[in-house]
């Protein structure tokens, strides 16, 4: 599909920053993508593209360290840097989603897919790539999938553009088929807005995998965090795997299956107000969700 | 309330499902502001929330893009020990593209065209045609960076420079990315000369320490900018790598400093 180039810059000389290109994160290789409808054919030109890759970050500077030039009163904590996520999104941007009439929902096929990679694995590759004498350090997808975690969406999740994740967090949304298929403008029309949290936290996924069978039988629809193992159930929102019968079957991507945390976002007011709307975006930082 | 305590409230809420609190704001079109359609900051451009810091652009005046107004929201903070503050900053005819923020600097960081605001969409022409350079036939100005406080619009005092003019002409009206990273600023320009908006002849980065002046260009394309050579004379600090396209140079890449 691609891979993620790195590099190294030095601002150590500030008459002479210099960047070296020091390491590559390689994404898999898939064998093929669903074919473009007939329809559509005639628009392209050798200009368009089959794959669309783009990489999200959210840029997280913390006035806790003394800098001259930090302003404003001082932050009392900082997430862990080596934790937070990088997204990687991945799109097919002319194939439409493949649609099994009559049933609706998870099985509709979604072009859409997302690795989230912690900066642990950026920053190693980095530090290996800068012992390098010459050339770039080349990390081969099996060496470093099983720190990612490969997420990938039906077709009911929809985002206008794709979101940085937050810290170890990424937030999906998810609206239903109603608002889609009939007028969505219709104010008597009841729009659905689900609002899930995944958390790549390894100590806050350890920690819920660590309890008791009980607790964790409690967990479903309540308003919990869930642990979600690799195996697929029926609870996740999401595919805790990347399923064969997808375009990215035998590309690897199981290799960065879950673990995670996951939770749905609840509050009354929030689904008064969606019922209402005809649009609604989200968005979050490490302290605050806004609608 | 001490550190830990703070921390301690912080990593309880981050599990917990109850909302600690909870605010509207109205911002933009909502706060007296217009959306005038154009290929803008205005047209249906998001809210932007960074470091707990919302933010979002609207027009001043029902019937024209420009002058521009941002309005601004500190979001209460457990954080920063702080409650939550609303301010609104005007742009008098400041064409700008695109713009970030970064809170723990009060920085505000702007990219501004120095060509006029054209509607590219011109209702005066029929069957109506979309100007893929948005100049109207007119010829390309520059791009510039203006480095302010997010607080209060003034020049950033610890700017090195409040402006930031490289020459950077790209060929089109549309601007480019420009992203805060604590001191560095990251700008992707794009130069298409050609009325092909598929056809980049130039793509760049160009990384800037707004603080020092330091200034990092890394170019790729088959066609150097002209302003390539004026970046040499405007930044006394500054180092530019230009990698040549393999494909339109029979050696093999390599790279020219200056």
């Amino acid at each position: 599909m691609g891979q993620l180039d790195l590099y190294y810059i030095d601002w150590s000389d500030s008459s002479n920053p210099t960047m070296t290109y020091v390491a590559i994160l390689e994404l898999p290789f898939v064998h093929s993508i669903p074919p473009i409808p007939a329809e559509h054919q005639s628009q392209l030109t050798p200009a368009h593209v089959a794959m669309h890759i783009t990489c999200h970050s959210e840029s997280i500077f913390s006035s806790s360290r003394p800098v001259p030039h930090a302003r404003g009163p001082e932050r009392i904590f900082e997430p862990i840097k080596r934790n937070q996520l990088l997204r990687i999104h991945i799109r097919l941007p002319w194939v439409e989603s493949a649609f099994s009439p009559g049933v609706p929902g998870k099985n509709r096929l979604s072009n859409d897919t997302s690795i989230y990679v912690p900066y642990h694995t950026v920053f190693s590759a980095v530090e290996s790539g800068t012992k390098k004498e010459s050339g770039a350090e080349r990390v081969h997808w099996e060496d470093w999938a099983s720190s990612a975690r490969w997420v990938h969406l039906d077709a009911e999740f929809w985002e206008v553009q794709p979101r940085a994740a937050s810290g170890t967090r990424c937030i999906l949304t998810r609206h239903s088929m109603e608002h889609y298929t009939t007028n969505w403008q219709d104010p008597n029309k009841r729009h659905t807005y689900d609002v899930y949290i995944l958390d790549f936290n390894p100590m806050f996924v350890d920690e819920l995998a660590n309890r008791d069978d009980e607790e964790r039988k409690n967990e479903h629809g309540s308003e919990k965090w869930v642990y979600q193992p690799a195996e697929p159930d029926n609870f996740s929102p999401v595919m805790a795997n990347v399923e064969r019968r997808t375009w990215l079957a035998e590309c690897g991507a199981e290799k960065a299956a879950a673990p995670y945390a996951w939770s749905k976002f609840k509050h009354a007011y929030f689904d008064d107000i969606v019922a209402q709307l005809q649009n609604a975006q989200v968005m979050f930082d490490d302290e605050h969700s806004k609608f | 309330m001490g550190k830990y305590k703070h921390l301690h409230l912080h990593q309880t809420r981050q599990k917990s499902h109850t909302t600690s609190s909870m605010e509207t704001f109205k911002l933009g079109v909502l706060n007296g502001g217009f959306q005038y359609r154009f290929h803008s900051l205005t047209d249906n451009h998001a809210p932007k929330l960074k470091g707990g810091t919302l933010t979002k652009w609207s027009s001043i005046n029902p019937n024209s893009y420009l002058p521009l107004q941002l309005d601004v929201v500190q979001l209460a903070s457990l954080n920063l020990g702080a409650e939550s503050k609303q301010w609104k900053l005007a742009y008098e005819d400041m064409n700008i593209k695109d713009y970030d923020v970064e809170p723990a600097c009060d920085l505000l960081v702007l990219l501004e065209y120095l060509g006029p605001a054209l509607d590219p969409f011109n209702p005066n022409v029929f069957p109506p045609t979309f100007d893929v350079t948005g100049l109207d036939g007119g010829t390309p100005k520059a791009f510039v960076f203006h480095f302010r406080t997010l607080s209060t619009n003034e020049s950033h005092p610890s700017a090195v420079k409040p402006l930031l003019d490289c020459g950077i002409i790209t060929g089109n009206a549309f601007g480019f990315w420009v992203t805060c990273l604590g001191d560095i600023i990251v700008s992707r320009p794009k130069c298409t000369p050609s009325r092909d908006p598929s056809s980049d002849s130039c793509s760049g980065l160009i990384m800037y320490n707004w603080t020092t002046g330091a200034l990092l260009v890394s170019l790729s394309g088959w066609v150097k900018p002209h302003w390539l050579e004026l970046i040499t004379h405007t930044g006394s600090k500054r180092r530019v790598v230009y990698k040549p396209s393999q494909s339109f140079i029979s050696s093999s890449t390599g790279h020219a400093s200056v």
